[in-house]
């Protein structure tokens, strides 16, 4: 699945490490995910969508890995 | 923007977060006590040191009763671990379990033909299983940096 994690951290400002601890995961976890290595729970979804106020669909998106 | 780059460590969990370093930590250590009274256990048993029955069965089963601190330890570990930690260890346990379903048949009917298996071949299969579940975990640790 693909998502645009990595670009929302970005324009925040905000490292793996620290979008880690507010989603309270490893960074190794925020990285598989950046990376589509891994995709997250359906509640991990739901705390990322909620740190950065936006909708699940607004962040991952339907379709094959790249 | 400034990325983390910490250099990787492929030692179990050593990416997870603090709470499952705590746990991990706490299950390494309740692991090291079993270790060391199952050691010490075999020890004053074989060294004929036991001075009743009664004592000698209590020395005999304690190993196995202080095996649930560690089982439960790891437990919690896994219960509270990083979602991705508990796939990196689920993916490793499946592992160390099909190596021990390719291993245990195939030393048990080489047996049976009479090969001759050396007298360490009871401490075989478990000692696949760790290695496969360690190697699995550190796989899944390199694979998921």
């Amino acid at each position: 699945m693909k998502n645009r994690l990595k670009v929302l951290r970005a324009e925040r400002d905000w490292t793996q490490e620290r979008l880690a601890t507010e989603l309270d995961v490893s960074r190794q976890t925020v990285n598989a995910i950046e990376t589509e290595k891994y995709d997250p729970s359906l509640p991990l979804a739901f705390k990322i969508a909620a740190t950065f106020g936006l909708h699940i669909e607004d962040i991952f998106l339907r379709g094959e890995r790249t | 923007m400034t990325e983390t780059n910490t250099p990787p460590n492929p030692a179990i969990c050593s990416q997870g977060t603090q709470r499952d370093r705590t746990n991990l930590r706490r299950y390494q250590v309740s692991l090291l006590i079993w270790a060391v009274t199952l050691l010490a256990a075999t020890f004053l048993i074989k060294m004929d040191r036991v001075t009743s029955e009664a004592a000698g069965i209590g020395l005999a089963l304690l190993p196995s009763l202080l095996a649930f601190v560690p089982a439960m330890a790891f437990l919690r570990f896994l219960r509270e671990a990083d979602e991705l930690q508990r796939l990196i260890q689920l993916q490793a346990m499946a592992l160390a379990l099909g190596a021990a379903f390719i291993v245990f048949p195939a030393v048990r009917l080489l047996e049976s033909v009479g090969v001759a298996m050396a007298t360490w071949r009871n401490d075989v299969v478990p000692m696949i299983v760790i290695i496969t579940y360690m190697a699995g975990t550190i796989a899944g640790q390199r694979r998921y940096r």
